[in-house]
């Protein structure tokens, strides 16, 4: 019962105010700055630019504990894979394991990107609606069209995983409970174990897809073609300096890359 | 008008007909109900009438244009708004107003004019105050006067309602109930009502009984529903009224056999005891 | 098998703050009993069946089983209680999963322990009870059934797991007519068998009224009303204020009765209504 999709937080920040198609690309030229940055240190201190955007879009320090959390066993297996892996320079050993300058480099820019980059998503998601989010993909995907990418089709696909995964999480929780009540115990790591809950899930969900399909075609939907939006957006002065500011980062970063900064 | 012409039809893979030789014609502004058990091809017509479905065999005009012709499909499906069963399968947006919204969308109007019907639509059925809430966080009556708005700001001539309260809670159904009997009243929308609970159906100007993909009753619901044999045909019974009205009339209470509603009954049992 | 909720009350979290579902709810159902729970969406009668099922432990409160305090089903060191306790969801046939009808309702035995010809026996049984033929029905997929089948096939999967209170969520809901008639049946039928308890969750007060002896009413989460049928429709107008809409005919006569007529509001069934009719116009 009662799930809150996503972790968009309404607010009222400048970050909540920019451009969602601004807010996408700021993420892309950040992934881009982030993967060009050639050190640890340069990549970890490129992710730090995040750290005003948070702070500007009054987000709490805790925020990017809850988004990271999760994900924790990961970050840790990719620090320690690269720092066990990358021969080089030794310079400490732990039993078998050596550990080496390059490897603890790559260890700490693999963390550096993967943990930025989650971060920097997470913050997105938290200051944008998910539908200005899908209509602002469509927008960006929308020269795409010229060469077949069904950009419309793509955002309809969004704003309708966005519409029906909390009903379709009810859905989930209401038929574990019905199979609990007929003695299931979920226990156990066979699929076999799961297969009560999978396939009435599956079918639920291909029984509403048709149910939708029906409903969007009766409401005149045909495809993109000739279809119109109620919601608008514009560029505003603030989205141009947010661009431009990603930009110099990706600029900063590839000059290291090219190895004028060393 | 929406015209039903010797329609046949079957569904893919199927070798019973699913309706049968039917013919039809709705006036705009109409109030019809149409009644029969499951699988007796209700679902089946309304899908006709829209250009869901095309006839095997048979026409079926809406104000002329023939659902056959896929070039006059957006317009038919503008002119004759339906609304389905689940609330969960309709509402297409993670909003209220995006929701109300993806019709206009789809007819291609511009900005400006979908913002004006969608605000139109949402006032029309009670839900402005809520239009920035996500479909899943309403009840089931706000649900399906949801869905009601999207077809509404479509401006449609008829309402096609396919079993649209069978989910509901009786407050809810009475709810969307009022809202659509309003909307006709206000709009001259023709409404055709699909429905098996007897007391909707009773509420209309005229009714057809389905069984087995044919019309067995048509006719006035107080004609209708006296015929108990026909009824119980297609797995129906009378509404408690209408029974209580036949029963009242055998014990020599002079009662007229058009009533079909609770208030008919308590005002004409009124009259007769003050007649007295 | 008696259920016991002394003081429950439940609340879903939504963020970090409480939101409250249900406050205080006393109710008792011993055998013999036949307990209908009604309310407007929203009341809290879903949770209320499912806090009965052990499905949902309360915040607070307890859930006392034939005396003895218990936790939720699987919870702490649950017994086999609970399996005495049989839930009918919303729409059920939506729970249904095995590749045969006699596969999907062999599920919940099967996860009793029960096997062999005892457990064929059980569902043959839960299939006739239901009104199907087992012989005719038991291979078929589940979900080549029509809509009514399908709603009687998800019950005999509870019926066949033998349980002495049986509790069901709107059983009837988007069924046309004769499927109602036919699961109320089937309900029916269930009662009347020796040492049975149902506990029917209905908003449709036609079917509360002809089926069950005590009636609770819940509104905003807490029981507004208790008692038979007729003492609750003895409310009259105030049962709107609930949410609730009488039966057609008790509808009748309370407007009768407003009108200023000398019938009662408590009467909800054919019979009845003619009678006071005819003793009131007679008089």
């Amino acid at each position: 019962m009662m799930v809150e999709l996503g972790q968009y937080i309404p607010g009222t920040s400048c970050i909540h105010y920019l451009d969602p198609r601004a807010k996408l690309l700021g993420l892309f030229f950040y992934g881009l700055a982030l993967l060009l940055a050639p050190t640890g240190i340069t990549a970890s201190l490129t992710g730090a630019a995040i750290l005003p955007v948070i702070v500007l879009a009054g987000l709490a320090p805790s925020f990017i504990w809850r988004q990271l959390k999760p994900l924790l066993v990961f970050l840790v297996i990719i620090f320690f894979l690269q720092v066990a892996l990358t021969p080089g320079e030794i310079i400490a050993a732990i039993g078998p394991l050596r550990i080496t300058r390059e490897g603890l480099d790559y260890g700490i820019m693999a963390l550096a990107r993967v943990f930025f980059l989650i971060v920097a998503a997470s913050v997105l998601m938290a200051t944008t609606d998910p539908l200005a989010l899908a209509d602002g993909l469509e927008r960006l995907l929308r020269p795409g069209q010229r060469f077949g990418l069904p950009s419309v089709e793509l955002a309809l696909m969004l704003t309708l995983a966005l519409r029906f995964v909390p009903t379709l999480l009810e859905e989930a929780e209401r038929i574990m409970r019905a199979q609990v009540a007929r003695g299931a115990t979920f226990r156990g790591s066979q699929v076999k174990n799961l297969m009560p809950l999978i396939i009435p899930l599956f079918i639920s969900a291909f029984r509403r897809a048709e149910g939708l399909a029906e409903a969007m075609e009766a409401r005149a939907y045909r495809g993109g073609k000739g279809r119109t939006r109620m919601r608008e957006l514009h560029f505003k002065p603030a989205d141009y300096i947010f661009l431009l500011l990603a930009v110099l980062l990706v600029a900063g970063t590839a000059y290291y890359r090219l190895g004028f900064g060393s | 008008m929406i015209e039903v012409q010797g329609v046949t039809f079957f569904y893919p893979g199927t070798r019973e007909p699913a309706l049968e030789n039917i013919s039809l014609t709705i006036r705009p502004g109409e109030f019809l109900a149409i009644t029969g058990p499951n699988g007796s091809g209700k679902s089946t017509l309304a899908r006709l009438l829209n250009g869901l479905l095309r006839p095997g065999k048979g026409r079926v005009l809406v104000d002329g244009l023939d659902t056959a012709d896929a070039a006059s499909l957006v317009e038919i499906r503008r002119r004759v708004g339906m609304v389905f069963q689940d609330p969960d399968n309709q509402l297409v947006a993670a909003t209220v107003e995006d929701d109300v919204a993806f019709g206009p969308e789809n007819l291609g109007l511009p900005p400006a004019a979908v913002r004006q019907r969608v605000a139109a639509a949402l006032e029309a059925v009670e839900l402005a105050d809520l239009k920035t809430r996500p479909p899943h966080r309403l009840s089931g009556g706000q649900k399906q006067r949801l869905a009601l708005a999207g077809v509404l700001a479509m401006e449609p001539v008829y309402l096609v309602l396919d079993e649209a309260t069978a989910m509901l809670d009786p407050v809810g159904r009475e709810e969307v109930l009022k809202k659509v009997l309003a909307l006709r009243r206000e709009k001259g929308l023709a409404v055709i009502l699909i429905t098996h609970f007897m007391e909707e159906a009773a509420l209309a100007e005229r009714m057809l009984v389905l069984n087995e993909g044919r019309i067995i009753l048509s006719g006035p619901p107080a004609d209708v529903l006296q015929q108990e044999e026909g009824l119980a045909k297609a797995g129906l019974k009378a509404p408690a009224i209408v029974a209580l009205g036949k029963s009242l009339r055998q014990a020599g209470v002079k009662l007229p056999a058009s009533i079909v509603t609770v208030e008919e009954m308590a005002r004409a049992l009124w009259k007769l005891a003050s007649g007295k | 098998m008696e259920i016991s909720l002394r003081e429950v009350s439940f609340a879903y979290k939504v963020g970090d703050r409480p939101l409250p579902v249900l406050e205080s709810i006393n109710v008792r159902v011993a055998p013999g009993d036949f307990l209908a729970i009604t309310g407007s969406g929203g009341s809290g009668k879903s949770t209320l069946a499912m806090l009965m099922a052990g499905l949902l432990e309360p915040v607070a409160g307890r859930v006392i089983l034939d005396g003895k305090p218990v936790r939720g089903r699987g919870k702490g060191k649950t017994h086999s209680a609970w399996h005495k306790v049989g839930m009918v969801f919303q729409q059920p046939e939506q729970q249904l999963f095995a590749e045969t009808v006699a596969d999907d309702v062999a599920f919940g035995p099967g996860n009793l322990g029960f096997t062999g010809s005892e457990l064929e026996t059980r569902v043959e049984e839960a299939l006739r009870a239901v009104g199907l033929d087992p012989q005719k029905i038991g291979g078929h997929s589940p979900f080549r059934l029509s809509g009514g089948q399908q709603r009687r096939v998800a019950i005999a999967g509870v019926l066949a797991m033998d349980p002495e209170v049986l509790i069901l969520d709107e059983p009837t809901a988007g069924l046309d007519p004769a499927g109602r008639e036919q699961v109320l049946g089937v309900i029916r039928s269930f009662y009347r068998r020796p040492g049975k308890a149902v506990v029917l969750i209905s908003h449709n007060m036609a079917e509360v009224a002809a089926m069950a002896r005590q009636v609770i009413v819940l509104y905003q989460g807490r029981v507004a009303l208790q008692g038979t049928p007729r003492e609750i429709f003895r409310q009259g107008e105030a049962l709107k204020t609930y949410g609730l809409i009488p039966p057609p005919l008790t509808r009748l006569m309370q407007e009768l009765q407003r009108r200023g007529a000398p019938v009662s509001p408590e009467i909800f069934t054919l019979a009845e209504a003619r009678a006071a009719i005819l003793a009131w116009l007679g008089a």
